[in-house]
This record gives C-alpha cells, structure tokens and sequence, in this order.
C-alpha cells in the first residue's frame, strides 16, 4: 500500500511510470468491450431490455438506440473496478458507456483519480466530458462493499487489473469480490505469473536493472499462478473462459497477446451460481 | 507579474469552526481551496488579498458519518431519509417514519451504523499552501471527532445519502457528528492575487479571452480538410465529439455551373469516388458533371515507345472534376451535422502543444482549445511550420500551365492523354465530348513564354507539344527498351496500378485530339514536399501540407483524399477502444500506414519526372534518358524497391 501512496500524483502522464498500464488500456479495454457486448447481446430479451433501459431528463422510460449503442457499447452495463489506482483502466470504459464504479483502498489514488476527473473538467468544461458522471471513484475495500448486502450481485462485470498480485489473502478477495457480480456476470483479471521468468523480468530486471518501477513495487512471492487463480475462482461459482498471455515490448512500449503465460497473463471468468437464494 | 483577480465563491464553514473568528476561517478556507492552484485562464493563485464582501450565511443540514479509515463523509439533510427533522433539544435528526396508521420517529443516534450510497466527491488539493493557518485544538470541540482531526484540512470528502430506494454501492459507517452541520457562506466576494503562469510569460497579455471547447479542430477547409471534417461528421461514432473547421477562406457552398470548365480540376481514382460516396458528395458531383478516363495513352517524346492503360474491369481509370466542384459538394454538407461547426474567414494565428491539448488563437481573437489538431492548411502549411517538422522539399525548375480547351471535333472523349517532353510532361484530361483539360508542366523559362503569347498562339504550340517530334536519343534502340520501362513505372504511381493492364493490342498508336480554342491560362509552381513525421502530440497533418508531388500522375489530392481514409480509420479505432481522442499510439498508427503507402508513389513520380525530364547538373546539360537514369536514377533506385526491380532486370540484359 504504501509505495502507492508516492506514486499517487503521476498516474495520467502518458509516457511516464505508468506508461506500461496506459499502453495495456489497448488489450484489456477492447478485450472487456467485446465480451461484454456479446454477454448483453446473449442475454434474455427481457433482461437485455431491462439493461438497455434508462429514464430521460423528461422522466420518461427509453431504451438506447443502436446508434447509441455503436457510439457507446457498454451503455447500461454496471462494471466496478477493483483496485482503480489513478483510473486508468476506469475512465476508457466509462468513455464507452459502462457505469463505472471505482474502487480503492488507497485514499491518495482516489485522490489523484478525482483530481484527474476535476482538471479536465476544469480544462475541458463540464459539459464536454459528460462521460465522467458515468464514473464514480470510492476510497474503500471489496470487504466494505460486501458488508451491505445490497451491493451483492449487482454488477455485469468486475474487472480487477494488476491488483492481485499485490493482494494478501487472495481466496477472501476473490469470494468477496465475486459477491458483488451478478450471475452470468464477467470478472476480468490481468496480472503476473509466479515464474523465475517473471522474476527475472519484474523483480530484477525492471526493478534494479532497467529501473521501470520503485523497488518493493512487487514481491515475487505475491504472484499468482494462473492454475490457482482459476481454482479460486472455480471454488466460487466462476468459471474461467479465457486466458492469454500479454507480452511488454520495451522498445515500441506496446503490449501484444501471446501464447506465452510465463510472464503477464489475462484472464477472464464467468459466473455460474447454482443455487441462488 | 502579479494581477489582482476578482472572485466570489461559496465557502462552508465545518461546525467544529462555528466559534472562530469568522473572517479568519473564512480566510483560511479560501486559502484551502485556491492558494497555489492553477486556476484556467487566471493562472497560479498566490495568495488571498482581500475579502470585499461577505453575503449571506445558510446553514446546511446534515449528519457527518465515519468510515473506519476516513471521515469526511456528509450526508446532506436533503439526501436522508424524507421526511426528516432536526430535534433542536436531542441535537438529532429524527426520520419521521410513516407506517401508513402512525408516524414513529427513527433516531439515526451517534455511533449507530448506517448505509449511505457515495453521490458526489469534493476534494481540495492540499500540496504545499501558501499562508500558515492558526491552528488550535480546541478548535475541534466536538467530541466524536477531536482524536481523527490531526490535519485539519481534509482533501476529500464524500457527499453521501440515504434516501434512495435503489441503493448501490453501499458502504456501512458510523454517525459520527449530528448536528445542523456546514455553515455555507453565499457570495462572498473577495480579491485574490494571481500570478499568470501561462507559458510566455508577458506582461498585460495576461487575460485570455473566454476560449472554446472542440474534441477535434480541422485547420484549412480545402478539398482535403473539407473531406476530412465530413468523412468525421457523420459518422455516427463521432456524434458525441464536437468538431471544428477553421478555414481563411470564405464559405464556398454553390457551384453554379459555368460554362467553360473552370482550369483547376482533378483526376480523382476510385479509391477517392468511394470516399465521396461515403460521405454524400458524390451525387452532387454527377448531378452536375466530370469527366470519364477510361483508358489512358502514356508516351514518349524522344522515342516510339509508348503504352496504354486501361482499367481491367471496365470501370473508369479516373474521374475528371473541378476543384470547385468538389469542394462545394463537401461544404454543403458541412452544416447537416450539429456537432460539427465551421469557421469561414478565419484563421489561426497561432497554437499551444502540450500533453492534454492544443490551445489555438484565431484571427478574430477567439480561443479554441482542442484534444486534436489536423492540419490540412496547403503546402505552405502554417502548422506544419508552427510545429517545427521537418520536411524533405525542393522546387522543380518547372510551372505548370493549366487551361481549359475546346476541341475541334466533337465527338467521344474518354482517352487521357500524356506525352512526355524534355522540357516536361503534358497531359491533357477528358471533361465532356467538346473540351478536355490541359495540365502542362514545363520548364520556367519557357513557361513565361507560353503565357504571355496569344491564344490562337497558345493553342498552336499546345497541338504541336503533342505531334512534334522532341529530340531523337543517339544512343541506339536500347533506349527504347527503357523507356518502355519507364513506362512501367507509371503502374507504380497511378490509383490502383495494380487492376490496370496495359493495353498490348493497341499497336497503332492513336493520336490525340486536335484542339480548337483555349480558355483563360493559369499557372503554379511545381515543388517537391514530404514531411519526416506526419504527427506530433495532438497533432496530425494531411494533404498537401504534409507531402506535394508533381502532378505528372494526378495524383496530389488523391493522396490526400487516402490521408482522409486512413485518418478516420485511426481514429474510429481511437474512439472504440475507449481512449482520449487524439492519442499518441492511434496518431502514430496512422503515420506508419500513411507513409508506407505515400512515399514510395512520391520517389516513384519523381523519379519519373527526372527520368524524362533535362536537367542542369552542375553544369552539365544531360539530354537523354539514359544518362540522367544514371545519375539520380540509380541513386533513387536504392530507396524505391519497383523501380530496382525494373533496373535490375534491365541490368541482366
Ligand atoms: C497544376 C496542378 C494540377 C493538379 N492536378 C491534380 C490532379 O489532376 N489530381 C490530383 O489528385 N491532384 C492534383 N493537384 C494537386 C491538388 O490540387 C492538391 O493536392 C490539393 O489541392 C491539396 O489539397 P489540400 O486540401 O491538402 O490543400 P489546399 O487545396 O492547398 O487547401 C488548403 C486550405 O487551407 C486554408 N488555409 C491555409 N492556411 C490556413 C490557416 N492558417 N488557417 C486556416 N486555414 C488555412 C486555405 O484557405 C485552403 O482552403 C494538382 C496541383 C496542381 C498545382
Ligand atoms: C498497479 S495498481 C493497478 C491500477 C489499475 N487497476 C490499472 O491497471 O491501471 C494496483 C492498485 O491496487 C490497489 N490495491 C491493492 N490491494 C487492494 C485491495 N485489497 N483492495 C483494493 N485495492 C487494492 C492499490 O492501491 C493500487 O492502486
């Protein structure tokens, strides 16, 4: 946590620290967009439409037109973020439509999260980046939300990105923060394998040689092994679709999919609750 | 250096502050909020002068709750549970909860958990501020809250509520503070210093006037920009982003058919009708008129050597239009959408890069601030300049003269035709069945003669350009070979080199038609322009500004029509991969497909043109073909892969 709190102030710089997560935005973001469509689009007609509806300034019931929904793809589809940092992966998917909820255990990256929402207000005016009514930061943990049984199956899809592996007790994380998805539900998660590759690549290289990110960023032991994230998850009702591994170009500074998992892998799961109460 | 600036805010004074002096928290909570903020379009808030005037005070009801770990969190009277009441004796909000039979009244006590939903965040930047605060503990007289108030600013609180049926995101807290809560303050007007901290830093050019907003703004309205901000309007992926066009020069709407063609056309390739389908141009094109290329001759003057071209499926090999025409089928368009927005006579007069934006100045003072800038403003592009790109350019030692001219036979007109000369290429374009276009690039000093001559002059010298025989080549039959090669080279540079098939069977060589009459003459200097980089941050050219080429192959708008197409690719994937308009990878994407494609056809033409073309090499007049190939042709040959094939083949032999 603490090592967070330092880096707070730098998070939307392009091609600063977090140059690696911003460029990360061009596979997660598209790979939630599109599982997430097809997951509105085979949906019951009833349920779809009750997604799709919304009530206007004039109080009146609607539902989002295809255009829209071209404009927007993830129009009515509620997502929360879990472990936001400054946003990054928050704000394109609000950008696209999805109600976003954002949250973090670090009240300094709420702080920077919502500085960044009110300087582009400032800059940009209100009214040109409606957008960010989509899109709510809130400083507290998954173990707050599930305190109030409200929240519980509430939203389309989790996503949870580069937060795992910094987490301690990963089985309550994971079966508390799948509380909050609704059955049928996506959780999306991207973070590093517990390998000697990735501890060549995060640990010593990125942290003492080429210096990427502070020291005591990562501690390997931390990692997560695809086989046990999924097995956690399976023990909660959700069952894993996909998974791929992401490769970091250091010299282009872009990311690209591969079938090689040592290092950094995304994955996502489905929700299937058998008896629901 | 320091301005004094006028503000009115509305403070809230935290109950735990009801007994200080009034001023000095109200000072100190102004302080909080703007000492050593940039504020836009003030500049850096130094510090608080004076306050001219305190308004009037309301109190806002509520209850304060507390997290665990964070206690700033406000519940507005207005967002608990209705109806509610303040119990003056118990210092307690009482839900008055009706049952339907009787009315109980709920406590929300002090310590007792509740649900709140978070509605709003506020939250003050708390980095180094500018005048010390007194700072006393007795100024956290309420009990519940004294221990957790070490820092007395907070930097963020949460505007939480309780009245909503459908509560999401709920977070369980503790009622810390129950009383008539935050003191706001209306209108308190006071004076703070700023500082301006925008970047040139001059004097009495502090006030920036009110500036607007637009995600994109297209610099230069020509057939390129115009295109582009059309190909961007409606497209229903960008109809929640405003744009706009700038444009020096006024709105050219109406085309009104003059007889004679006007002399400054295009031949525009496929590629660029389907573009102008797109975007709804098209139609007012033909309803009006263009000329049809279907097949084309290419030959040479030094030599028999010649070859056709048609296109394989039938189709046309390029349409002929007036600029005019073209552009007024853009601009009427324009104004279809409400979200794009188009300035006629205007101009930017200058333009701010940083990481977020682009702030332009026009002309008439206005400010636009933008996510992204494309600059389409011509080859002497003042963006392109602005932004310090380099750029490979050079001037041909040649103009080229434009005219329109009538035939002396009336009669199908489907053949463009192109001879190339010494002194330079000349083509001449199909427009209808009585006239074709002429486009004649020759060497300057000769071009001064052609246009001060007489019409009938004129048009005697341009009939005899396409018959007369140039210079005979010394060098033997080889020569025959290459140019036949070269030739070949215009598969390369044409639209769609690839569909076309050179038309064997037409052994005869056909000539072209005689011309009759010419119209009013015009003349443009002919240059060489390719910028190094197409983007910078926020900022993308297209058109001429970023490449210009000899119009041998008619192809210079067609290029920048393709910018057009690649552009509003990019930037579609920009849009729907959820990223900020204007992003750098997206920016860059289109610069690598742009210049794969582009620069090739530009060293191809060239090539061409100095292939055929005398030119003074220090001194040394080299008159034919051969000799001239190689000395740049060979040089060029390096870079181009087509046309080392081509040598390379001919080295075989
Ligand atoms: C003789 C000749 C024949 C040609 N024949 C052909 C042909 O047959 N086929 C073909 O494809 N191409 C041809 N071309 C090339 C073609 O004309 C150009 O490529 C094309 O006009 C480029 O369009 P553009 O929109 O990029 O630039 P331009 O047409 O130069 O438009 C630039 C626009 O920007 C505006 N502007 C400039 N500065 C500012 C500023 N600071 N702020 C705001 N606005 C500004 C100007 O008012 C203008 O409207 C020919 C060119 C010549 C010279
Ligand atoms: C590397 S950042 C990832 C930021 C963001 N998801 C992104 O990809 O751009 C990890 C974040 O997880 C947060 N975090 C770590 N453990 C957490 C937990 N148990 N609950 C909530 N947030 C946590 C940290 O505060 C930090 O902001």
């Amino acid at each position: 946590m603490r090592q967070f709190r330092m880096m707070s102030e730098s998070w939307w710089i392009e091609h600063g620290e977090y140059e690696p997560l911003h460029q990360l935005n061009l596979l997660r973001v598209p790979l939630v967009r599109d599982v997430m469509i097809n997951y509105r689009e085979s949906l019951p007609q009833n349920e779809r439409d009750n997604i799709l509806t919304y009530t206007n300034e004039k109080k009146e019931k609607k539902l989002y037109t295809k255009e829209e929904l071209e404009r927007e793809p993830l129009l009515g589809l509620n997502i929360i973020d879990i472990g936001c940092g400054g946003g990054l992966f928050s704000e394109p998917l609000a950008r696209l439509g999805a109600q976003v909820t954002s949250i973090d255990a670090c009240k300094e990256n709420i702080i920077a999260a919502q500085m960044r929402v009110q300087s582009q207000q400032e800059k940009l005016g209100v009214e040109n980046c409606k957008f960010y009514d989509r899109l709510r930061y809130i400083n507290c943990t998954v173990e707050d939300l599930v305190a109030v049984e409200e929240n519980f199956n509430y939203f389309d899809a989790i996503v949870c990105s580069e937060v795992v592996e910094h987490v301690n007790n990963l089985n309550e994380f994971i079966s508390n923060s799948v509380k909050l998805l609704k059955n049928q539900g996506f959780a999306f998660y991207t973070t590093i394998n517990r390998t000697p590759d990735s501890y060549l690549s995060t640990i010593f290289a990125a942290e003492n040689i080429l210096r990427l990110v502070p020291k005591g960023t990562h501690s390997w032991e931390k990692f997560v092994k695809p086989e046990e994230l999924k097995e956690i998850l399976a023990k909660n009702e959700v069952s894993t679709k996909f998974e791929m591994g992401m490769m970091y170009n250091l010299l282009t500074k872009n990311w690209c999919w591969t079938e090689y998992k040592r290092n950094n892998y995304a994955l996502y799961a489905q929700k299937f609750q058998t008896n629901i109460k | 250096m320091y301005i004094l600036a006028e503000m009115k805010d509305v403070v809230h004074v935290k109950p735990w502050y009801f007994d200080q002096d009034l001023l000095n928290v109200i000072e100190d909570e102004l302080n909080k909020k703007f000492a050593n903020k940039i504020i836009y379009q003030l500049g850096l808030c130094v510090a608080l002068f004076d306050i001219k005037d305190i308004g009037d005070s309301s109190v806002l009801p509520g209850v304060y709750v507390s997290l665990s770990f964070f206690d700033d969190i406000f519940i507005p009277a207005s967002n608990l549970q209705k109806p509610s009441r303040f119990d003056e004796k118990e210092q307690l909000f009482i839900w008055q909860y009706d049952t339907g039979e009787s009315v109980h009244d709920l406590y929300i006590d002090i310590g007792e958990e509740i649900r709140f939903r978070v509605v709003n965040e506020i939250f003050v930047d708390t980095t180094p501020t500018g005048p010390p605060k007194k700072n006393d503990s007795n100024i956290l007289g309420t009990s519940s809250v004294a221990q957790s108030k070490e820092e007395t600013k907070c930097p963020y609180t949460i505007i939480g509520s309780i009245n909503e049926p459908a509560m999401i995101t709920l977070l369980r807290c503790k009622v810390i503070n129950h009383r008539n809560v935050t003191k706001v303050l209306t209108c308190s007007k006071y004076n703070f210093t700023t500082s301006n901290c925008v970047r040139n830093e001059s004097e009495g050019e502090s006030v920036i006037k009110k500036s607007d907003y637009y995600d994109i703004v297209v610099c230069g309205g020509g057939m390129v920009g115009a295109a582009m901000t059309l190909a961007l309007g409606q497209d229903n992926i960008f109809k929640n982003l405003k744009i706009a066009m700038i444009d020096t020069a006024p709105e050219k709407k109406d085309y009104d058919s003059p007889e004679i063609h006007n002399y400054r056309v295009c031949a525009l390739s496929p590629s660029t009708i389907e573009l102008l389908k797109r975007v709804g141009s098209w139609d007012f094109i033909t309803q009006h008129r263009h000329g049809d290329v279907h097949n084309m001759h290419v030959w040479d003057g030094s030599s028999d050597a010649f070859i056709s071209f048609k296109n394989e499926e039938g189709s046309n090999l390029a349409w002929i239009v007036e600029n005019d025409l073209i552009l007024a089928s853009l601009n009427r368009n324009l104004s279809n959408f409400d979200n794009v927005k188009v300035f006629y006579s205007n101009k930017i007069q200058s333009f701010d890069q940083n990481e977020q934006s682009v702030d332009l100045k026009l002309k008439d003072d206005c400010s636009i601030r933008t996510k992204l800038l494309i600059g389409s403003d011509g080859g002497e592009s003042f963006i392109r300049k602005q932004a310090n790109l380099d750029v490979t350019k050079w001037d041909y030692d040649q103009t080229a003269i434009v005219s329109t001219l009538k035939l002396a036979n009336k009669g199908p007109n489907f053949t463009a035709w192109q001879r190339f000369l010494s002194t330079g290429p000349i083509a001449l374009l199909p427009l209808n069945d009585e006239y074709s276009s002429l486009v004649w690039s020759i060497k300057k000093n000769l071009a001064k003669e052609l246009l001060s001559i007489s019409d009938s002059e004129f048009v005697h010298r341009v009939n005899e350009a396409f018959v007369k025989e140039d210079f005979k080549s010394d060098l033997g039959t080889g020569i025959e070979n290459l140019v036949q090669n070269g030739l070949d080279l215009m598969r390369n540079v044409l639209p769609n080199g690839n569909n076309l098939i050179s038309d064997h069977e037409t052994t005869v060589r056909l000539l072209p038609p005689k011309i009759e009459s010419c119209g009013p003459r015009g003349s443009f200097p002919l240059s060489f322009l390719h910028s190094s980089n197409y983007v910078t941050k926020r900022l993308a050219l297209i058109g001429d500004s970023v490449h210009k080429i000899h119009p041998l192959a008619g192809q210079g708008v067609n290029l920048g029509f393709g910018d057009v197409i690649s552009l509003h690719e990019c930037l579609r994937e920009n849009v729907l991969s959820g990223t900020e308009i204007g992003s750098w990878h997206f920016l860059k994407q289109y610069e690598a497909r742009r210049q794969r494609e582009v620069f090739p056809k530009m060293v191809g033409i060239d090539a061409l043109n100095k292939l055929y073309t005398d030119y003074d090499y220090g001194g040394a007049f080299i008159k034919t073909p051969l000799v001239a190939l190689r000395t740049i042709g060979l040089t060029i040959s390096n870079r181009v892969l087509p046309l080392k094939n081509i040598f390379a083949q001919q080295a075989m032999k």
